[in-house]
């Protein structure tokens, strides 16, 4: 059997049994998926290191790991989920001791991405530029979002996965709760846009 | 138009989609590092390395409780209650099968002597002290009811023995206090005597039971013999004992002890009415 046809538990159960095969199929799963949520959550740092330190984590409580409880998937997102939060606590810590310089830096840095995306889509079609200049946009909107966990679950329903029960496992909260906070995220998300003049939202 | 327009809802899904689809192309090529091949490796190493030992040490202990239950239930002599206090150990007689050549000084057993018959209150119409040193072939003997003063001088390994007779029906409890400040109970106690409280009057016992005797070990200094007798069957000291028996901190142990010395020592002063005490001495030299 190839490790493509396992499922993520089966490949779990092998990594378990020390099979490091089981290791690539998982990343080759998830870690895009992972690399996405946490770089839309956090700012100064490469993703890529919180994705190893997820992937570490599950290495090292594979043991913990329980099926009956909950998916692979939803463990996984958990884990992420709170490496990220840890590293914004970290994160803010920083931010408070040298708040001058970090703002003049990430604006500078934006700015930066975004011109260069602009200026990387000159020879494209005028409909791939505003598109590419409308995601743009949404990833801004998205990242500026204030309350952190609208902005997480947002990220969740559109790159993992558009399931409410599954982001509700995640985050331990109620199905309601996590409608409730999506909404909002992308009402908000909406407003910005609008603010921005890529497409209005009435 | 007022209120949602369904088409920018769609429209907005699409982008949403759009970003998404676009974050996940835009994300680099990701593989493990070889750290984590190493931890998975590690970590089974150590998981069989964790889960052998444990087998054999749930079958080790499943072995031993068989062992255990098997040797308590054929040979129940083997685990008596306060084993582990006991600092005398039992010998056979040094004779062979023939049986003792009564050299020496012999003590005669008292017939006749009713209780008071002396001043003070008597519980045994005999209590003798025998022991057998090394090498001898003969047995000597006091008597501890008069001996109270006396110390009798013995040698590692020489042998000894009790033999007392009551007037009545009497609850017995014998302690020894031995050389190495520890305090044993040598009746009641299921390895040195299969008799059981209370003791009959007018039969003679021996502690232990023949053919055993007791011999020193090789720990010398002072020991004390206490013999008890009383019409009650629970004392305060039978507590304390139970209670010394079952410690294992050795400074609460001694404060137990201590206490337990003192109620002893009480008994004599007090000279309560049904409970009988007799104290010997004797030296392992």
């Amino acid at each position: 059997m190839t490790m493509t046809a396992l499922t993520d538990e089966q490949l779990m159960d092998r990594l378990k049994s020390g099979d490091t095969a089981s290791i690539d199929e998982l990343y080759r799963r998830y870690a895009k998926k992972l690399y996405a949520f946490c770089g839309s959550l956090i700012s100064a740092r490469n993703p890529e290191d919180l994705v190893h330190d997820v992937f570490m984590r599950v290495i090292e409580k594979a043991h913990r790991y329980n099926q009956k409880k909950a998916s692979f998937r939803t463990w996984l997102f958990r884990i992420a989920r709170n490496r990220c939060i840890d590293f914004l606590r970290h994160e803010k810590k920083i931010k408070i001791l040298s708040l001058e310089q970090k703002t003049a830096h990430s604006n500078g840095e934006k700015a930066l991405s975004l011109g260069d995306t602009l200026a990387g889509d000159g020879q494209h079609t005028e409909k791939s530029f505003e598109d590419k200049a409308a995601i743009q946009a949404v990833h801004d909107c998205i990242k500026g979002l204030q309350n952190e966990e609208e902005k997480q679950a947002i990220v969740l329903y559109y790159i993992l996965a558009k399931v409410y029960r599954e982001i509700g496992e995640i985050f331990s909260k109620s199905i309601t709760i996590v409608k409730r906070r999506i909404a909002a995220a992308e009402e908000k998300v909406k407003r910005c846009l609008e603010r921005k003049g890529i497409v209005s939202f009435p | 138009m007022e209120g949602k327009d369904p088409m920018n809802d769609k429209r907005f899904k699409k982008l949403m989609d759009k970003w998404a689809s676009r974050e996940l192309e835009a994300t680099p090529e990701l593989s493990p590092t070889e750290e984590m091949y190493k931890k998975i490796k590690a970590k089974n190493k150590k998981a069989i390395f964790i889960a052998f030992p444990r087998l054999l040490r749930w079958a080790a202990a499943a072995a031993t409780a068989v062992v255990v239950i098997l040797l308590t239930v054929f040979y129940s002599g083997l685990f008596p209650p306060g084993q582990e206090e006991l600092a005398v150990g039992l010998r056979k007689e040094f004779a062979t099968g023939k049986g003792f050549p009564h050299k020496g000084p012999r003590i005669e057993l008292d017939k006749g002597q009713k209780r008071g018959g002396k001043k003070g209150p008597i519980a045994f119409s005999q209590l003798l002290f025998q022991y057998q040193k090394q090498g001898r072939e003969f047995r000597e003997g006091a008597d501890i009811r008069s001996q109270r003063d006396e110390k009798i001088i013995l040698t590692s390994d020489d042998n000894y023995r009790l033999l007392f007779q009551l007037f009545k029906d009497r609850f017995v409890s014998i302690y020894q206090f031995d050389s190495d400040k520890k305090l044993i109970r040598l009746f009641p106690n299921k390895a040195y005597s299969s008799a059981q409280n209370p003791l009959k009057g007018a039969q003679l016992y021996y502690l232990p039971s023949p053919p055993n005797w007791f011999h020193l070990d090789k720990n010398t200094g002072e020991e004390i013999i206490y013999v008890i007798a009383s019409a009650r069957l629970k004392h305060d000291w039978d507590d304390l004992f139970a209670h010394y028996a079952r410690i294992r901190n050795k400074k609460k142990k001694q404060e137990v002890l201590r206490r337990l010395l003192d109620e002893l020592a009480s008994i004599e002063e007090k000279q309560i009415d049904d409970v009988f005490i007799h104290k010997f001495t004797l030296h392992n030299k």
